[in-house]
């Protein structure tokens, strides 16, 4: 059986809860909140169906390369990152209308993810120093 | 976005096996079993991933109208109901049940309007209409 590229997402904006299809990719990132794993999307922020970040990462690392842990509540879309701030630890994604969105990247994590990015770049445009802070 | 059609599921419960797409019209009904909500294809068993038949079906409720809250653990797809069992309180999914045939479960209080809802699905207002007693 196939995979489309999307997965079950329910949305509180629209009221009731309903359900919504949404590609993988287009999350920014997943985070563990209260029991709830919420998927940020650049101008969106659903609940998953999923309450374990380790069920949520074994599926996703299961389907797609797009994501890596970056902290232990959260899972990053790594092709997401606009700009990683290794001091402070926080990862920025593209900007929607004005608002930035970014999640925390624990220090356990950072020199992983920056290696990652750093390669991502080097695959992409030949430079690093741009993302990098 | 809206729902495309397809339930995101997995083959293993702890999502090793990666996301497969669902199309609905393929789901018999949904169960919740050990605190999981369970799809039931004609021969597969998937993990679904929500934390609470109730969210699934506050999800689920106003989208697709096939899918019917049958009992407190079930919800089925009733397009794919062949056979009502009214004794038992069963639904079957062919018209000519075997011992190990699926089924799901409606609750006595329901049973009469899974087949209002049945008869009606069929175009039909007759009780025998596809619908076996």
């Amino acid at each position: 059986m196939n995979w489309n590229g999307t997965i079950n997402v329910t949305s509180e904006e629209d009221g009731h809860g309903a359900i919504h299809s949404v590609k993988l990719d287009d999350f920014l990132f997943f985070v563990l909140e209260e029991r709830q794993i919420l998927g940020h999307t650049a101008d969106r922020v659903y609940r998953l169906p999923w309450g374990s970040l380790k069920m949520l990462a074994n599926l996703i690392s299961a389907s797609s390369d797009q994501f890596e842990k970056v902290d232990k509540a959260c899972l990053a879309n790594v092709h997401k990152i606009k700009r990683l701030d290794t001091k402070l630890g926080i990862a920025h994604f593209a900007v929607n209308g004005g608002r930035e969105k970014k999640c925390f990247v624990a220090e356990s994590h950072m020199k992983r993810i920056q290696s990652f990015l750093e390669k991502l770049q080097r695959s992409e445009t030949g430079s690093s120093e741009e993302m990098l802070g | 976005m809206a729902w495309d059609g397809t339930f995101s599921l997995t083959e293993t419960e702890d999502g090793s096996a990666g996301f497969v797409s669902v199309p609905a019209e393929d789901v018999l009904f949904f169960s919740f079993d050990r605190n999981l909500v369970v799809a039931h294809t004609e021969h597969m068993v998937y993990f679904a991933g929500w934390d609470s038949l109730d969210r699934f079906w506050k999800a689920i409720q106003g989208v697709d109208s096939r899918f019917y809250r049958t009992d407190r653990n079930y919800i089925a797809n009733l397009s794919r109901i062949r056979k009502l069992d009214f004794e038992w309180c069963r639904g079957y999914f062919e018209e000519h049940p075997n011992p190990r045939s699926k089924f799901c479960y409606i609750a006595r209080i329901r049973i009469r309007e899974v087949h209002r809802r049945l008869a009606f699905m069929n175009g039909s207002t007759s009780p025998q209409n596809g619908v076996g007693t």
